[in-house]
């Protein structure tokens, strides 16, 4: 019952005053986290977000990294350990809080009832002040459209897009949030070359432009090691592996030890930095790759 | 923003130049951004905005939509208006469409010129249509909340239960013989056994494991065959008398209601879908999925419970007084959605109206379409509605809903 009446008081009740501006430091202690059936999926997570910058989560299949950044925005409770954004538990946060500072964006997918693409980016104003006004709001839907290039869909539905125009359509609503923190579970995946690089690039270009801290989770090593300032490397059972700049963590002896992959390591030297061009798999006799 | 950026690692420097470690700022001298990306990211972060051609456009196209949205709510409107006065015209005594406003009209201000036509008009044959309407609006906004809230196109009073137990508690009520002098047992026992599928999916959505909105619709049609169950095993035991008052029951009709129900049905219709309309934003980020909405501030559990209590109630306030109406929950969200899209801050007042236009109509069609005979509201709804809405469904072709 107090529920319900604390859920009508917070419908009617405008925002706080607090400035979400400022900068955000996120820090991860000892959290472990498991579902109730499948078992304990992270064990005993360190992490701190604290300087600006590009983040790319890496690792293999199953090892975390989704439910490392659920953990992180609340979407998932934590077992054991703390999660603290400025120095605030994140179990005494309210959904609500921990929204004015961190954005989400998850792995794409069509709603059951679609709305149009204006619409759906919409959405991602909820957070907001609400003394934003309507035009203000238009605008940042634009801005994120024009920045993803997605304008000319505005009036589609969300549904009948591509897998591609959905992941942008869901970035786009990631970026009018204007969070402090977002982040990304796999922006790339669905995308063509071409537009894999562009969003990374701009996800940097974003952290750096704005001081605001971007952590995405990703798939291809190359991108990663080109665009992101920090690497958080993930492996099997859930466990931070390494952090670190790009070349630091991304090396010949690390990705044959987590990812069971032959590989050599070459500096591309128009970025410096370093490029991974992958061998064949590790296995055994048998064929048996774990 | 002239933050100073730090890289981790001392000496590390992935950008061509002596910049060292700290970066201030200028994204142009970072070479992995291509310089017209760097322009652009710094017009996202500039907060003086100019209003470009692109901009105007798109404010013109999205202004067009939302006439186009208040164009359908009004249309409905009007042909609910007329359709109403029709309805409330026609009868044994014919009675001209003005003549059914003007009385109407007189009665509101306390100007009665002819009694019989008064009496006619608004104690005999106005309950039934201003109860199609409270009815349709109700049915209908529990469609669109059930159906964004469980996330799933076939939720509607009928497969949460809601229907069932009011048919369960209105069987209880006739064959245990306590509605020989009034309806009124029959419409508290059906009211109080309508909520008790909601209460069920409240307690039980406690558990994890059942919070799921697939689970809460699984648990809701479950409940509807044992409600279905219980009401034909009375009907098996119950006399021929009795078995006939329960069969008119069943079928939904709006023909029993009075005026001296309306007020409940109308003050639990009415603040109940306002403040659901009220919620409408958060209700668009709760059908976006369980993830988002609490990536987006919501407690999801908490404001799907507090929707699904809300909607239970308004429906058992409709269903007790009219019986089983099916079609209108489930149809009415999907209908309008074609036309003006699956934004609940619009789809909600459509749907409702809509509801009410259809409740409308759907009676005066069952009052006149066969000389002499009365078809029941729940019966013609779904005679026309299925049909048209299996067309609507096969011209769309769609998978979105």
């Amino acid at each position: 019952m107090t529920n319900w009446i604390n859920e009508i008081k917070g419908a009617l009740r405008g925002d706080d005053d607090e400035d979400y501006t400022g900068d955000v430091e996120i820090v991860m202690e000892n959290v472990c986290f498991g579902y109730k059936d499948s078992g304990q999926v992270l064990h005993d997570i360190n992490l701190t977000l604290k300087d600006p910058g590009l983040y790319c989560v890496i690792g293999p299949n199953g090892v975390g990294k989704s439910t490392l950044i659920k953990c992180m925005c609340k979407i998932e409770d934590i077992t054991s350990g703390d999660v603290r954004i400025n120095g605030n538990s994140i179990r005494d946060m309210r959904h609500k809080d921990v929204a004015k500072y961190i954005g989400y964006v998850p792995v794409s997918s069509a709603d059951v009832f679609s709305m149009s693409v204006l619409e759906t980016i919409l959405v991602g104003c909820q957070s907001r002040h609400n003394l934003d006004s309507d035009e203000s709001k238009m605008m940042a839907v634009y801005k994120a459209m024009a920045l993803m290039k997605i304008e000319n869909l505005s009036s589609k539905n969300f549904a009948e897009l591509s897998a591609g125009q959905h992941q942008k359509v869901s970035i786009a609503r990631g970026l009018v949030q204007k969070p402090r923190v977002l982040i990304l579970d796999e922006p790339t995946a669905n995308l063509d070359v071409k537009y894999q690089v562009y969003v990374t690039e701009l996800l940097r270009a974003l952290a750096e432009n704005e001081g605001m801290i971007v952590l995405m989770i990703s798939h291809d090593l190359n991108i990663s090691a080109k665009y992101a300032h920090q690497v958080v490397m993930m492996s099997k059972p859930g466990k931070i592996y390494q952090i670190g700049a790009p070349e630091e963590v991304i090396t010949k002896e690390n990705i044959e030890t987590v990812y069971g992959v032959h590989c050599k390591i070459v500096n591309d030297d128009d970025y410096d930095v370093p490029v991974v061009i992958l061998g064949q798999s590790m296995m055994d006799e048998e064929g048996n790759i774990d | 923003m002239d933050k100073p950026f730090t890289l981790r690692k001392e000496g590390f420097n992935p950008f061509k130049g002596d910049i060292g470690t700290k970066f201030i700022g200028d994204i142009n001298e970072d070479p992995l951004i291509a310089p017209p990306l760097a322009k652009i990211v710094k017009s996202w972060s500039s907060t003086d905005d100019e209003q470009d051609e692109g901009f105007k456009k798109h404010m013109a196209d999205y202004h067009r939509t939302i006439s186009r949205r208040l164009g359908f709510i009004v249309l409905c409107v009007i042909i609910m208006v007329i359709s109403a006065g029709y309805a409330v015209a026609y009868g044994p005594l014919d009675i001209s469409f003005a003549d059914t406003y003007i009385t109407i009209w007189n009665h509101i201000t306390g100007n009665i010129t002819d009694t019989g036509m008064d009496f006619i008009i608004v104690t005999v044959r106005s309950p039934r249509i201003v109860a199609g309407i409270i009815g349709g609006i109700g049915l209908a906004i529990c469609g669109v909340v059930m159906q964004s809230v469980l996330r799933n196109p076939l939720a509607d009073p009928y497969t949460t239960g809601v229907s069932s137990g009011a048919a369960f508690g209105a069987t209880l009520a006739i064959t245990a013989g306590m509605s020989v002098t009034s309806s009124t047992p029959t419409v508290l026992m059906a009211f109080l056994f309508s909520l008790l599928p909601t209460l069920a999916i409240v307690v039980l959505s406690r558990h994890r494991s059942a919070s799921s909105p697939t689970v809460m619709i699984m648990f809701g049609i479950g409940l509807m065959y044992i409600f279905n169950a219980l009401t034909t095993v009375l009907m098996l035991w119950s006399n021929p008398d009795d078995l006939a008052a329960v069969y008119q029951w069943q079928v939904g009709s709006l023909a029993k209601v009075t005026w001296d129900q309306m007020p409940y049905m109308f003050a639990v219709t009415i603040v109940g879908s306002l403040i659901i309309w009220y919620l409408a934003g958060k209700l668009n980020v709760l059908a976006t999925g369980d993830e988002n909405a609490k990536a987006l501030g919501l407690n999801p559990h908490r404001l799907r419970i507090f929707l699904l209590t809300l909607t239970g109630l308004i429906s058992a306030a409709v269903v007790s007084f009219t019986g089983i109406i099916g079609f209108v929950g489930l149809v009415t969200p999907h209908i309008v959605r074609i036309f003006i899209g699956a934004d609940n801050r619009y789809l909600l007042p459509a749907s409702a109206l809509f509801g009410a236009m259809l409740m409308v109509l759907a009676d005066l069609l069952g009052r006149s379409i066969i000389p002499n005979a009365t078809l029941p509201v729940g019966v013609v709804m779904a005679f026309i509605g299925g049909p048209t809405f299996v067309w609507l469904l096969l011209r769309k072709g769609n998978k979105a809903w």
